[in-house]
């Protein structure tokens, strides 16, 4: 459900780490999506190949999920094991003590970028060299709001506050 | 070229939920998120929560809807200081939301502050809202297999409770099989039965939330260099026995039991 604004988040990090890397295109990404993480990758990967769009850098880039395996750690027995379905209770001795090791994880783990010297020995493609000064689009322009802090608080709105407020996301 | 990037695709929300997190552990205030399904029964629960904490407990109320104000106005009724946001669309909250919306329900002595997830049982849990719980409703509405469906959120949740057990006469919702599907997906969580239309069980949910305050507020004592709790479970007691809620699902059991 939310896996738009998780794919916006990662062709963000990408065009990033490409600007700050100069290179210019990315060829990879690799992300790691943990199995205790609610995000289904498939809606995710398709997800990715449009919001890639205005990116000169991402365009032609494939994208590949990895995943995470939960490792689950008995603290009575100390096996450990793979989680298969949402059991929390030890595989072997049946205790409730059990710990979390891995499957947290939702993270872009690494890439692989094209840099200019490369580009040289290889056919340009048509539209996929990066314009000068292109910027990474930033949170306000697909939906989220950039973060607000410290507020100050009117005497109006304190009052309203009182009773009931109303405001977007 | 290989860059090497480990970054989390969630680290903005991370950051602001850790900040929120800082602020709330030196101001001491407990901070609960309540996530369910839509329908289960959250802003009821809300209702007949502010109802018992009234003249208790420093309260706020964050609510978060896809469209309407319609729970805002429901909770508004009770004198507490009630914020809706709307997300137009977005199917969770997100850290940056409350940031925003925060400064218009916060007050200097606040105790306790109380958010109202979108009615969505999927992408709350993965979006830390700097809370110091989550909290997951299950009606008995929904069939006892539902936690074994969206399993994260239960596992999750420091509490879970099943709402609407009034409605248990009508239907074939089998208590222990859901207290069987909790128990391999969360071992040891608390799972609390209430009915905000009769209040039966109440009293245990708002003990629960008395002691997450009061908790909160001896951790911070503690490290300060050890004065006496701020809120003694003794006192913790006290005020959830005499809370109206309390009372009213009391009388509503002696009803029952005649
Ligand atoms: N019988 C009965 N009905 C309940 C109870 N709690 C809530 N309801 C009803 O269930 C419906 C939904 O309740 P809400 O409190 O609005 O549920 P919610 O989780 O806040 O819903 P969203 O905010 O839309 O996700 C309403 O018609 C309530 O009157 C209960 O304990 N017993
Ligand atoms: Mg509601
Ligand atoms: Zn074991
Ligand atoms: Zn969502």
């Amino acid at each position: 459900m939310h896996e738009l604004g998780l794919a916006e988040e990662i062709i963000r990090v990408a065009d990033r780490e490409a600007e700050r890397a100069g290179a210019s295109r990315v060829l990879l990404v690799d992300i790691t999506v943990g199995q205790l993480m609610q995000v289904e990758v498939d809606s995710l990967l398709f997800l990715l190949g449009i919001v890639r769009e205005p990116s000169p850098y991402t365009v032609g880039t494939t994208f590949e999920a990895i995943t995470e395996p939960a490792r689950l750690h008995c603290r009575s027995c100390g096996e450990t094991w793979n989680m298969g379905g949402w059991v929390f209770l030890c595989d072997s001795c049946g205790s409730a003590d059990v710990q979390t090791l891995s499957g947290g994880r939702l993270e872009v783990t690494d890439m692989e970028v094209e840099i200019d010297d490369d580009r040289e020995t290889e056919v340009p493609v048509e539209g996929d060299a990066p314009r000068r000064g292109w910027e990474p689009r930033p949170r306000a322009a697909i939906g989220g709001e950039v973060p607000i802090e410290g507020q100050e608080r009117t005497a109006r709105e304190k009052a309203e506050s009182r009773g009931l407020g109303v405001g977007g996301p | 070229m290989k860059v090497d990037v480990h970054e989390s695709v969630l680290r903005v929300n991370e950051t602001i939920a850790a900040r929120l997190r800082e602020a709330w552990e030196r101001r001491q205030i407990t901070v609960v998120n309540l996530i369910s399904a839509p329908g289960s029964g959250k802003t009821a629960l809300l209702e007949r929560t502010l109802e018992g904490l009234r003249g208790m407990l420093s309260v706020a109320v964050l609510v978060g809807d896809i469209q309407t104000d319609n729970d805002a106005r429901r909770l508004a009724r009770f004198g507490f200081p009630v914020r809706q946001i709307v997300t137009t669309g977005e199917c969770h909250l997100e850290a940056h939301m409350v940031e925003k919306h925060l400064h218009f329900v916060d007050e200097p002595d606040l105790d306790l502050l109380l958010i109202e997830n979108v009615g969505n049982l999927v992408c709350p849990t993965d979006y830390d809202l700097g809370e110091d719980a989550k909290v997951v409703l299950l009606s008995t509405t929904e069939g006892e297999d539902k936690p074994l469906k969206y399993p994260a959120i239960f596992h999750r949740a420091k509490v879970a409770l099943l709402t609407k057990t009034d409605l248990l006469q009508y239907l074939d919702f089998d208590v222990a099989e859901a207290r069987r599907n909790l128990g391999e997906i969360h071992p040891g969580m608390p799972i609390l039965e209430v009915s905000a239309r009769t209040g039966d069980g109440l009293d245990r949910w708002l003990e629960w939330l008395m002691v997450q305050v009061g908790r909160k507020k001896r951790a911070e004592r503690r490290t300060d260099g050890g004065e006496s709790d701020a809120l003694p479970t003794a006192k913790v007691e006290a005020i959830v026995a005499c809370t109206p809620a309390t009372k009213k699902a009391k009388k509503a059991k002696k009803v029952e039991q005649q």
